[in-house]
């Protein structure tokens, strides 16, 4: 006992002191830890459906450590390349733009019809329309129109007519002649047609179906072309040129 | 008297030493961030700043899980050497969890430049940014290409019928969904998932069956689980976000069940 006393003499001092030490540690320690966690934007995102419905994405793989926890290996896909199983274990095709023909992928471009273009009856006859269709196998058919044909719409070519009955497209320069440094007005109007393009030598462009601008400072003899495109695709092409006015030295 | 006191110090320092080794967790995770911090001044280098950094990034440390320290470190591992193979993937995490989501991409889009197909996950991380900024359409891409490298993840495919729902392809979702909940019948997320896409498409009941067996399913999930489907996450909040996982599960039946959900049909 007298050991006992003696002993504890000897450490109470530095062991309350000790303790102390301890304590404060622990406090500093347990302030910079915080007693609120981070509260992250995944917290309690969830995004709505258009039903209203809550939809709740995770991000398990996106750890750099990422050690496997969120995939399966128990399905062996034994499916040929470009298809996996499904919950009933066949074979399907992996990306959306493909669908199953035949035992393999084919594009689903390919399942519905190609695009068309047509045109109205009745009251809309003079209009021209473009009908697509969407992804198969619904192939479900959109039209939209596609131009109000002044002159009417030519249902066998299904194409818009211009006064004397085919598309037509017309490019002028005013004046054709003009001296060196200065510009000229192009000019050009379309019927008929989809997109036009007006394309030069001095690299001047532009890309409206009728449009009337000024061109750039005219150096030497300058071509306009003007370039449309019909509804069944081939080009309807015109042509304008500007000449430079010749300057005659008189020796 | 002397050697009487050297005993008495031994003992106390050893019973001071099992207090700290066994005890006081906190207070060992201070020493330990004073000690890297200074060896960090000593040896600043690019390999230990991003070890450091991914050490308070671990969602599975609670004492660890520090994303200030994360950001700082990893930063700093950046700023040494930009072309490190993670550290853009991390700090665009990190943006990502601050909502930062322009700042997110932009990191996340550098290191896909940089790095490309040997991350494959950073597909995958673009994705969530894209799907939490509303680029739905961007985002399933980037799903998709994550998915050809591990077309079995459960979360990517949950995520990629977020995204496909979003951008009005229920069919799609439903068929990623599915392909998901083949490798894993049980996840509550994709029974989630699955059961809007199949009500969007019109089949109402055996939606609600999916949200039933859901919401039984959601009582074996823990909050470990939630910081593994969620990781880069501050442990102290995956309680909350567990409760609010739930509340969403419960409030989906309650829409279906009551027939407050939109009907898409009408």
């Amino acid at each position: 006992m007298t050991h006992f006393n003696s002993l504890w003499r000897d450490v109470r001092g530095k062991l309350a002191l000790l303790a102390v030490l301890i304590i404060a540690l622990a406090l500093i320690s347990g302030m910079q830890s915080g007693r609120i966690g981070f509260e992250s934007s995944e917290l309690a995102f969830t995004d709505a459906s258009s039903s209203g419905l809550q939809i709740v994405p995770a991000s398990c793989p996106s750890s750099p450590h990422y050690a496997g926890e969120c995939t399966s290996i128990i399905i062996v896909n034994t499916c040929p390349t470009g298809q996996h199983k499904n919950v009933s274990q066949t074979c399907v095709c992996d990306s959306t733009n493909l669908a199953p023909v035949n035992g393999s992928c084919a594009p689903l471009s390919t399942l519905c019809p190609a695009p068309t273009y047509y045109c109205g009856t009745g009251a809309n006859a003079n209009n021209l329309y473009y009908r697509t269709y969407s992804s198969a196998p619904a192939c479900t058919p959109q039209s939209s129109l596609y131009a109000n044909c002044f002159y009417g719409c030519d249902a066998g070519t299904a194409t818009c007519r211009d006064a004397d009955g085919t598309p037509a497209a017309e490019i002028t320069v005013s004046p054709s002649l003009v001296r060196s440094g200065d510009t000229t007005t192009v000019s050009w109007t379309s019927v008929g047609v989809g997109a036009c393009t007006v394309t030069a030598t001095n690299s001047d462009t532009w890309t409206e179906r009728n449009g009337t601008q000024t061109s750039r400072e005219i150096t030497t003899a300058t071509t306009y072309t003007l370039t449309c495109t019909r509804p069944s695709g081939s080009p309807i092409v015109d042509n304008a040129t500007v000449n430079i006015i010749p300057v005659f030295n008189e020796n | 008297m002397r050697t009487h006191e050297r005993t008495s110090v031994l003992v106390m320092l050893a019973i001071c030493a099992c207090i700290l080794l066994i005890g006081l967790t906190p207070l060992r995770q201070f020493v330990r961030n004073a000690f890297h911090d200074t060896a960090y001044r000593l040896d600043p280098t690019a390999e230990r700043a991003f070890a450091y950094g991914e050490l308070h990034f671990n969602a599975l440390d609670r004492y660890a899980y520090d994303i200030d320290r994360a950001e700082f470190y990893l930063s700093e591992a950046a700023l040494r050497d930009p072309t490190m193979q993670y550290v853009q993937h991390e700090l665009a995490r990190i943006s990502f969890l601050r909502g930062d989501f322009s700042l997110a991409l932009a990191k996340i889009n550098f290191q896909i430049d940089m790095h490309g197909d040997s991350t494959p996950n950073s597909y995958y991380i673009r994705g969530l940014i894209e799907g939490f900024i509303g680029k739905y359409a961007d985002s399933a891409r980037d799903y998709e290409r994550y998915l050809e490298f591990d077309p079995y993840n459960w979360a990517a495919l949950n995520d990629y019928a977020w995204v496909l729902l979003k951008d009005d392809r229920p069919d799609e979702a439903l068929a990623a969904a599915e392909r998901g909940l083949a490798a894993f019948p049980d996840n509550v997320w994709l029974l989630n998932s699955r059961a809007i896409a199949l009500y969007e498409i019109g089949y109402g009941a055996e939606a609600l069956v999916d949200l039933k067996t859901a919401q039984k399913n959601l009582k074996s999930v823990t909050t470990e689980d939630w910081l593994r489907a969620y990781p880069g996450n501050d442990p102290r909040i995956a309680a909350a976000g567990l409760r609010s996982f739930k509340a969403a599960v419960d409030a989906n039946i309650h829409m279906m069940e009551t027939g407050a959900a939109l009907d898409t049909l009408q």
